[in-house]
């Protein structure tokens, strides 16, 4: 990585820092500042993805830099699509500051993808893993309005984001994040039978796909069943989104090999 | 009693109880791997399975008869599990698999004892697939000096009758012939070994399937009672007397040789091509190194039932979802 490149990735950790700083201590932030904002980083960490994609010659799917890098991105990228008033930018920014912040910490050298990993099947794997990050951020990021207006008398947000709305919202953005979910489990396991000649393989991290699919199967299906709750609804979403950032991002300090690539530094496929 | 049955195993209550199994139980065997038990015995992971897979398909069939579900893309999602069970037990009763290791220039008929191993030892000849080749060519490629990857192709050409068609196999997969998945799992140095027995002047050519890579590999063959110890050096470089690799690139690769007869040491040193040692009555010299690739040859035919049944699911969560958009806009 040059110094240009590190420039433009360090102007965009600085962006989100203060837009993060600004959202969390600030009580009124103009919607428009706001938004220009949040498109100046998607256009400039995008750039940035862009390049490496250039360099790497392959999408940014390989290590937990990379990981960090797409994942941030899916989140400003779903801010300016879904979240243009702000409702949820409390939370939802300084988790994408998070995630980038916590991927500065891991090699950010650009590597060719090893044999296992160059094909369509995994990129599109990796694309909807991200996709799925995304609306389960929104989730938990409704999941916690739910659960914070429940206790404070005043309106955190904005008169959009009454419990009736972000009630719906949350509820939405689960569907659509356990569908996309859905669709990166079914191009692995295709992927897993090309590779390892099954469609499924005793390893953790299909495990805690497994976890987390069924943990957000639960409200779904509380919602159809019986009818439950908004902050039933929110509680199990706030268990799903923990487990699985703490479980996913956590995976590469436990010492045995996954066959899953996270982190050529820390774990050998 | 048969209602109670329908009542029970079609359930609300079960379909939730289900759910939260089935994620106490994946969290389970999370724990175990992070208790380094990998895999788990088999017990430990199909007893509960069972017990939890069961009652779920009993769950969701009652509720496609009771017409629990609603909507059409609640049918569809679930009955894809369905699908996707019949695709698992056709693969469970008719898969076809079997490995074969090739050294370069090497043909595969397709023949029972052209197999490593195969799964199907009584009915070979119905499932196995009707494939044969020959692997032209293996092309490594490594990111510089690092045992990382970045090409490993077996140029292929079938079948080995004809030779008219090209193809390459990689690691995940890709190429079909006659229905038959080829990827590879296994890749090495094969040196080629001359032995000649100096009373009778016989002489046999081998080339020895051996596990030498990455270099620095140690593997042994045996030949009577003594046994050779061998290392390659790929691309082979001295630097201060000790022996080194320039790369993992075949560049006049020589072998290190260590001989024990009975288990006692009677010879050590590289062997250059063409350089000849003694051991009893034979000499034996090394001539090249090739490479050599597992291949796993595959035939499944429950694939397609498991493809179908996933496209049934997210079919059936994409109704679902697109219903239920539609009805709140309206």
């Amino acid at each position: 990585m040059n110094y240009k490149e590190t420039a433009v990735l360090y102007l965009v950790c600085v962006l989100t820092f203060i837009l993060s700083g600004f959202l969390l201590f600030s009580k009124n932030i103009s919607r428009r500042l706001y938004l220009l904002t949040i498109i100046a980083i998607l256009c400039i960490e995008g750039a940035y993805i862009g390049i490496r994609w250039f360099d790497t010659g392959h999408p940014p799917i390989f290590g937990t830099f990379e990981a960090t890098l797409c994942a941030s991105w899916m989140l400003i990228l779903f801010s300016v699509l879904i979240d243009r008033k702000a409702q949820f930018a409390r939370i939802v920014i300084p988790i994408a500051a998070l995630t980038l912040f916590y991927g500065l910490n891991f090699d950010k050298t650009g590597k060719p993808l090893v044999i296992s990993e160059q094909s369509y099947w995994v990129y599109f794997h990796a694309l909807f893993a991200w996709i799925a990050y995304g609306f389960y951020i929104f989730s938990f990021a409704g999941a916690v309005t739910i659960l914070v207006n429940q206790t404070t008398p005043t309106p955190l947000f904005t008169k959009e984001g009454e419990r009736g709305g972000v009630d719906l919202f949350t509820y939405q953005t689960l569907l659509w994040g356990f569908f996309a979910q859905t669709i990166m489990f079914a191009l692995g396991s295709y992927y897993s039978i090309r590779l390892h000649g099954s469609w499924w393989v005793w390893d953790p991290v299909e495990y805690l796909f497994a976890v987390s699919w069924c943990l957000y199967a639960i409200p779904i299906h509380g919602r159809i069943l019986y009818g439950w709750g908004p902050q039933r609804i929110a509680w199990l979403i706030l268990l799903g989104m923990v487990g699985t950032i703490l479980f996913y991002w956590g995976l590469i300090y436990f010492p045995w090999a996954t066959y899953h690539i996270f982190d050529t530094e820390l774990k050998i496929h | 009693m048969f209602k109670g049955f329908i009542s029970f195993f079609g359930s609300r209550q079960l379909s939730i109880g289900l759910l939260i199994a089935g994620a106490i139980y994946f969290f389970y065997l999370t724990i175990l791997w992070f208790l380094n038990m990998r895999p788990p015995a088999h017990f430990m992971v199909w007893s509960p399975l069972l017990v939890i897979i069961t009652p779920f398909f009993a769950n969701v069939l009652i509720s496609l008869f009771t017409r629990h579900y609603a909507y059409t893309g609640n049918i569809l999602f679930h009955a894809g599990f369905f699908i996707i069970a019949i695709g698992v037990m056709l693969s469970l009763l008719y898969r076809f698999e079997g490995t074969t290791v090739l050294t370069e220039g090497a043909v595969f008929w397709g023949e029972k004892n052209n197999y490593i191993t195969y799964n199907r030892k009584d009915n070979f000849e119905r499932l196995a697939p009707k494939v044969s080749l020959k692997l032209d060519k293996i092309v490594p490629e490594y990111w510089g000096e690092r045992l990382h990857f970045i090409r490993l192709d077996g140029e292929i050409s079938y079948p080995a009758e004809t030779l008219e068609n090209k193809g390459v196999v990689r690691l995940n997969g890709g190429l079909k012939v006659n229905g038959a998945r080829m990827r590879h799992s296994g890749f090495g140095f094969a040196p080629e070994i001359l032995l000649e027995d100096v009373k009778s002047g016989l002489i046999r050519r081998q080339t020895v399937v051996m596990r030498l890579f990455p270099p620095g590999s140690e593997d042994y063959l045996e030949l009577g009672s003594h046994k050779i110890y061998m290392q390659i050096f790929s691309d082979p470089v001295a630097e201060k007397g000790k022996l080194q690799n320039r790369s993992m690139n075949l560049v006049e690769p020589i072998l290190r040789v260590r001989v024990t007869w009975l288990g006692q040491p009677i010879y050590e040193g590289v062997l250059k091509k063409g350089e000849v040692i003694r051991l009893g009555t034979t000499n034996m010299s090394f001539t090249g190194v090739k490479y050599w690739l597992q291949i796993e040859i595959e035939r499944d035919p429950g694939e397609m039932g498991v493809i179908i049944g996933f496209i049934a699911l997210l079919a059936g969560l994409l109704l679902r979802l697109v219903k239920q958009e539609i009805k709140q806009k309206a």
